[in-house]
């Protein structure tokens, strides 16, 4: 399924011509965007180096992993709503982006495996799981976050 | 989904994860290579 179509229409949409024309909203946007970013990057770092035992090793694992996942699904959604607007003003130039869609599919990558897998598992008591489990669910988070962030500054560079 | 079996899922797919990244990184080690010495430029 090619989704020109939906990128075409996204370049002719009321939103497009906000964020073409109005260079301060797109700015807004963009600042709201990198903030999102940051917050999910600390809170991807701070809860999967916890689970790794490198920071905060005197805090109880589960109570960091259950805080830092409130504060991600708040930047997960604000780093979708504010990248669908920024998107919008380069949708056609984007669409033929080998870096965005390798960020889109880091990025649904990453959602599946945080909502289907990480977060189900960390909901168990954590002393009782699988060490390994714990340890390998940190390090491919690490890296699936990791890889979206890059792909996604790398856009700018290609 | 039982305990177990999330936690057999979440090694298998948590090696899954890491090894298609690793692929993808591995297949952009020259623009990797490239981008840097272009900064330093």
């Amino acid at each position: 399924m090619d989704p020109f179509p939906f990128f075409d229409w996204l370049d002719r949409s009321l939103l497009a011509d906000i964020a073409k024309a109005y260079g301060g909203v797109f700015a807004v946007v963009q600042m709201f965007h990198l903030v999102a970013l940051a917050l999910l990057g600390g809170m991807v770092l701070v809860g999967d180096l916890r689970l790794l035992g490198v920071v905060l090793k005197d805090v109880p694992s589960k109570v960091v992993t259950d805080n830092t996942q409130r504060w991600f699904d708040i930047a997960l959604i604000m780093l979708i709503v504010s990248g669908v607007f920024m998107s919008a003003a380069v949708a056609l130039k984007l669409y033929h982006n080998e870096m965005f869609w390798a960020k889109m599919a880091a990025l649904a990558t990453g959602a599946v495996f945080v909502y289907g897998v990480r977060r189900p598992l960390l909901r168990f008591d954590h002393d009782t799981l699988n060490p390994w489990a714990v340890r390998m669910t940190a390090v491919a988070s690490l890296v699936v976050w990791f890889t979206v962030a890059a792909c996604g500054r790398w856009i700018g560079f290609s | 989904m039982s305990k177990p079996r999330l936690e057999k899922l979440s090694i298998v797919l948590s090696l899954a994860v890491i090894a298609c990244a690793a692929w993808f990184w591995a297949g952009q080690i020259g623009n990797v290579l490239e981008m840097l010495s272009l900064l330093e430029g």
